[in-house]
């Protein structure tokens, strides 16, 4: 590990913080403008995507990973800035503070997946939080409102969680680092070691509501029903990706240790089976486009959070693999409801395929990709990278977690069949309202479905980069 | 050659009729017209032939590991012979159908059936491999279907040809492992190499030799014969030709086919398809032979059977079915003759007796149906002096029943004394079913005699007040049976051919034959001239008779019933037992998700909160109580 890398890695949230300071300077300077803070926010987005991609990757065995999700914190605030509506736009402060909101969310996400010690996650988590609770907030709604206040609570004790998890990591292992030396340094010592993983339990009960992992999860369905979808993708992607990688550092050090650690499998095993199965369950309920995208959400973060209980780097490569899958399809299901101008009923999306071959099919392959059907291969692929590195660990409990996960794969199938089937159902005959296009909606969604063709078409680009 | 030409000729003729059945008259021109060439290749193919073994190539052999099936056809002068009586009695159905069925709606459809059905009997004669033979046996299974209920807007056809259909299919299970026990074990479905691995193994190891395989292969080729194996599957196979021939267990199908048009029955019961297992079982002989429980088996259900349908064809009150059940006993005589024939003797007299009947009972058949057309009806009532009017009739009538009983010099004579012959070699030869199956036939030449009779007295017998209505004749009924019944008078001159190589006429036999003919012939004639012989003799067990002693309600009771039975227990498994657990599973997923949304209905800040820090304090509780 050298230093230059190590700084370099947070090159890219260096790029989005002093890009989001730029927005509001200008914004102070001329305040007049109209229009160009979108266009200046995805220029420094991509300028940050250019510094991702210069991280000298040498000497440095998990660069790969921590530029995965550094591009996909950023890939996912260009598509926030893409899919906001007009309302976001317009709130208090204009588009500069939404702008500069997203841009310093994205500084904070890039920044912990970055991190490699407690104090620079703890303020990096906390970066990368904030501002989304104000982007939730801006929208000026009641409900908005509520659930920004959900959040907020919700993420503020989550961080109390975390300091103390952190002053524990300390005291176990007298250093700050997320390191393997620093887990080294401690084995043998068994009293320190179940300091540790205690710590290690905590930190992830803290993390946890980021990746809407339950219980961790309850202020996840209010949010997304009540933000702006733009708002919505950065949950789905950059805040994911800053919760995945924040989840990696924190196990990081016992992914190297040949000390079996039941307590922690065990435990993020339970985390994860409940998490998708309940998620499930509950998302078969929903009525309402975003209520079933927010839970869907939730159960597939179990499926996020399922490879790590191998507690190996492979793990860590399948959760982040897997991650890029969801958010890729939900993305490409925001969209879609982008388009239809933010939540409504699912009954709204009758017959859509028909009226609208596009929009309908993106959102067709999207949801089959979620269930992890054919044609939508790749969903298939990623679920089988997840629960590959399960077949390396010989816990006694394996089998039970294969049981569960089959049942959160048949629910799953429920879940996004039940929207599948009212996308292809034949339309009610009331013309449909012709929705002025917007590009930004339209863009996302072509992109993302092209991905997700292509990885369904050639899986072994996906298969090729986790080992 | 001719063998391809033979099959090949009526399966085109099926698939031309097929593609004409809008049109009445081409349907009419390519049935007569190519069983008319049909009959011509099948007399050709019979003077041709030479005597041995002729193998004929058809679509070039398949070798799967471990199994080839070679795909020829054989040809001797026995089997040419055969071949040409079912040419002979198609073409006579054919050309009698286009006049029975003239007004028929559906007359192309019945005539292309009955052109798919001869070409199956046909390769099924002449099938050198048993993968053949199957195809041949199913085809004609499921023809017969489709004739049987070729009037499927009646009730009684439709159940009469379901009944058929699955009694046979029911048989048809042994007779497919049979043949595939045998094939397997011989690893070839070739015909010669099936008889040469299940009879003697030195003649198979040659044979496997000769053709160039070397020494450890022919004797591992050879190594399958297991007295008890082989008895098995002959067994197996003897079963499918009990539920084909409608023997004892399997009889009751065949009379309820008479609802059937009288040219189907004529082709069914007369040349194919209740003969078609003396076929296969004339040509596995000597696997048979050797097979002493099959053969056991075979003769007693025959015995049992020639007996029983000619007690039941004396008090039919329908003379259709008479014919019917008189098809049973008289099949049974045959396949009795082969369970009960040592392999030395051969299988010739079985075999003259199927071409035998094929003549005599095709004849009876077009006959009765003619009759029939005039009475208005089958029955003995509808029928009673109906011959009278013809002299055609009268005569056809009589020397068909005549060979039906089995009057010397007759067709029907002849075989009859043959088989009676190849019975006794039977019951002197160790092992086998002879003497039971000798005894029985004798009894049957007595009871043949008796209704034979009886149904003589019928047709000819004068009804007071009755004006006899000239029946309808046209030419090609009328050549028809000039035709057959020349036939039966000659056909016995058939059996000094070398093709069935048979022995000389035995005085003994033929005087024993007609003592007992003469003795059925009197029991009938003593119960009166005037009217039917059964309502004297039999009055009361007439009605038993007509309904085959209940069997039909046996097959209800004791199959059909249990095997219903059996698929509602299976669906109530499937829908109630094994689909409740997938129910309660999207029982147990909805409520679960209705209980988790209402929970978090509310939707609070503080409910965020106390499951943060409660999920905080399991994992952390979790982590402290592994601590240890």
């Amino acid at each position: 590990m050298t230093m230059t890398a190590e700084l370099a890695a947070f090159g890219p949230a260096a790029v989005a913080g002093l890009g989001a300071v730029l927005v509001l300077l200008i914004d102070a300077i001329a305040p007049r403008g109209r229009g160009w803070q979108r266009w200046l926010g995805i220029a420094v987005l991509i300028g940050a995507l250019v510094s991702v991609v210069w991280i000298p990757a040498a000497g440095w065995p998990t660069a790969t990973l921590t530029q995965v999700l550094q591009s996909l914190a950023v890939v996912g605030a260009v598509v926030a800035v893409a899919l906001m509506g007009r309302e976001q736009y317009a709130a208090p402060g204009g588009p500069s503070v939404a702008v500069a909101l997203v841009l310093a969310t994205t500084a904070g996400a890039a920044s912990v997946a970055a991190s490699v010690d407690v104090v620079t996650l703890v303020v990096s988590l906390e970066l990368a939080t904030v501002p989304v609770v104000a982007l939730v907030a801006l929208r000026g709604t009641r409900g908005a409102g509520h659930a920004a206040l959900s959040l907020l609570v919700t993420s503020l004790t989550s961080f109390a969680l975390i300091v103390v998890g952190a002053a524990l990591w300390v005291s176990a292992t007298g250093t700050v680092a997320l390191t393997a030396q620093a887990w080294q340094g401690i084995v043998g010592e068994d009293t320190r070691v179940a300091l540790g993983v205690l710590a290690m339990l905590i930190l992830l009960s803290g993390i946890g509501f980021k990746l809407s992992l339950m219980p961790f999860h309850a202020w996840t369905p209010q949010n997304y029903r009540e933000a702006d979808v733009g708002v919505v993708a950065v949950l789905v992607t950059t805040s994911k990706a800053a919760a995945l990688a924040a989840v990696i550092a924190v196990l990081r050090p016992s992914m190297s240790s040949v000390l079996a650690l039941p307590a922690l499998t065990v435990g993020l095993a339970a985390v994860a089976l409940t998490t998708m199965i309940l998620g499930a369950s509950v998302a078969l309920r929903q009525d309402r486009a975003l209520g079933l995208v927010a839970w869907s959400t939730i159960a597939q973060a179990g499926w996020v959070l399922l490879p790590l209980v191998a507690l190996a780097e492979q793990g860590a490569q399948a959760a982040v693999a897997y991650l890029c899958v969801y958010a890729a399809a939900t993305v490409a299901l925001l969209a879609g409801v982008a388009e239809r101008r933010g939540d409504g009923e699912l009954s709204a999306y009758r017959g859509l395929i028909r009226r609208d071959p596009l929009t309908g099919g993106a959102m067709a392959f999207a949801l089959l990709v979620l269930a992890g059907l054919p044609p939508g291969v790749v969903g298939l692929i990623a679920k089988i990278i997840a629960l590959r590195p399960l077949t390396t660990t010989a816990h006694q409990a394996l089998p039970i977690v294969a049981v569960l996960a089959v049942m959160a794969v048949a629910l799953g199938i429920a879940v996004y069949l039940r929207w599948l089937v009212i996308l292809v159902a034949r339309p009610e005959d009331t013309p449909g309202s012709a929705a002025p296009r917007a590009w930004g909606p339209r863009i996302v969604l072509v992109a993302a479905s092209v991905t997700l063709v292509v990885l369904s078409v050639a899986p072994q680009l996906l298969l090729g980069w986790v080992r | 050659m001719i063998a391809r030409i033979v099959i090949l000729l009526p399966l085109l003729a099926a698939v031309l009729g097929l593609a004409v059945r809008r049109n009445d008259i081409a349907a009419r021109v390519v049935a007569i017209g190519s069983s008319a060439m049909l009959l011509v290749a099948g007399l050709v193919g019979m003077l041709a032939a030479d005597p041995g073994v002729e193998v004929i190539p058809t679509v070039g052999s398949l070798s799967l590991p471990r199994i080839d099936l070679p795909l020829v056809l054989l040809s001797t002068q026995t089997l040419a012979t055969v071949a040409a009586i079912v040419t002979l009695v198609a073409c006579a159905v054919q050309v009698y159908a286009a006049w029975y069925l003239e007004t028929d709606d559906r007359y192309p459809v019945f005539a292309a059936t009955v052109s798919l059905f001869s070409a199956a009997m046909l390769l099924l004669v002449h099938s050198g491999d048993l993968a053949l033979t199957v195809i041949g046996w199913e085809v004609m299974g499921w023809c017969s279907y489709l004739l049987i209920g070729h009037w499927s807007r009646t009730q009684s056809a439709r159940r009469a040809a379901m009944k058929a259909l699955l009694v046979t299919r029911v048989a048809d299970i042994g007779f497919v492992l049979g043949i595939i026990g045998l094939a397997v074990g011989a690893q070839s479905t070739g015909l010669q190499s099936v008889l040469g691995a299940w009879t003697d193994q030195q003649v198979c190891i040659d044979a496997r030799l000769a053709d160039g395989a070397s020494l450890a292969a022919a004797t591992q080729a050879c190594a399958a014969p297991s007295p008890a194996i082989r008895s098995l599957l002959i067994g197996l196979i003897v079963i499918g030709v009990m539920g084909k021939s409608a023997l004892i267990p399997f009889q009751d199908w065949l009379p309820d086919a008479m609802a059937g048009p009288t040219p189907a029955s004529a082709l069914i019961h007369a040349a194919t398809m209740v003969a078609a297992g003396t076929v296969v079982l004339a040509v596995l002989l000597p696997v048979l032979a050797e097979a002493e429980p099959a053969r056991w088996l075979l003769g007693l259900s025959a015995a049992a059977t020639m007996v029983f349908a000619a007690l039941m064809a004396f008090a039919q009150s329908d003379l259709k079915r008479l014919l019917a059940w008189s098809t049973v006993s008289q099949v049974a005589v045959m396949l009795g003759a082969l369970a009960s024939v040592p392999a030395t003797v051969g299988p010739g007299a079985g075999l003259f007796h199927l071409v035998s009947h094929a003549i005599f009972k095709a004849l009876l058949f077009l006959v009765i149906g003619w009759l029939a057309v005039t009475a208005g009806g089958t029955a003995v009532e509808e029928l009673r002096g109906s011959a009278r009017a013809s002299l055609l009739g009268q005569i056809a009538l009589g020397v068909g029943l005549a060979s039906l009983a089995g009057v010397p010099v007759l067709v029907g004579g002849v075989s009859k004394e043959q088989v009676l012959d190849a019975d006794y070699a039977g019951a002197v030869a160790p092992g086998g079913p002879g003497l039971v199956v000798l005894i029985a036939t004798l009894l049957s030449v007595v009871l043949t005699a008796a209704y034979a009779t009886r149904a003589l007295i019928i047709a000819t017998t004068h009804v007071p007040g009755r004006a006899a209505h000239r029946p309808a004749l046209t030419w090609s009924v009328a050549g028809v049976l000039t035709v057959l019944t020349v036939g039966a008078l000659t056909g016995g001159l058939l059996s000094r051919s070398a093709a069935f190589a048979l022995p000389s006429a035995s005085w003994v036999w033929l005087i024993i034959s007609a003592l007992l003919l003469s003795v059925g012939v009197a029991i009938a004639w003593r119960a009166g001239t005037r009217g039917d012989p059964a309502q004297v003799l039999a009055r009361r067990f007439i009605p038993y008779a007509d309904a085959g002693l209940g069997v039909d309600r046996l097959y209800v009771s004791l199959v059909a019933r249990p095997v219903l039975l059996a698929g509602r227990v299976a669906r109530f498994l499937d829908t109630e037992v094994i689909d409740g657990y997938v129910r309660a599973t999207a029982v147990t997923a909805r409520f679960t998700g209705m209980a988790a949304a209402r929970a978090h209905r509310g939707e609070r800040p503080s409910t965020s909160v106390v499951l943060v820090v409660l999920g905080a304090l399991a994992l952390a509780l979790w982590g402290v109580l592994s601590w240890s």
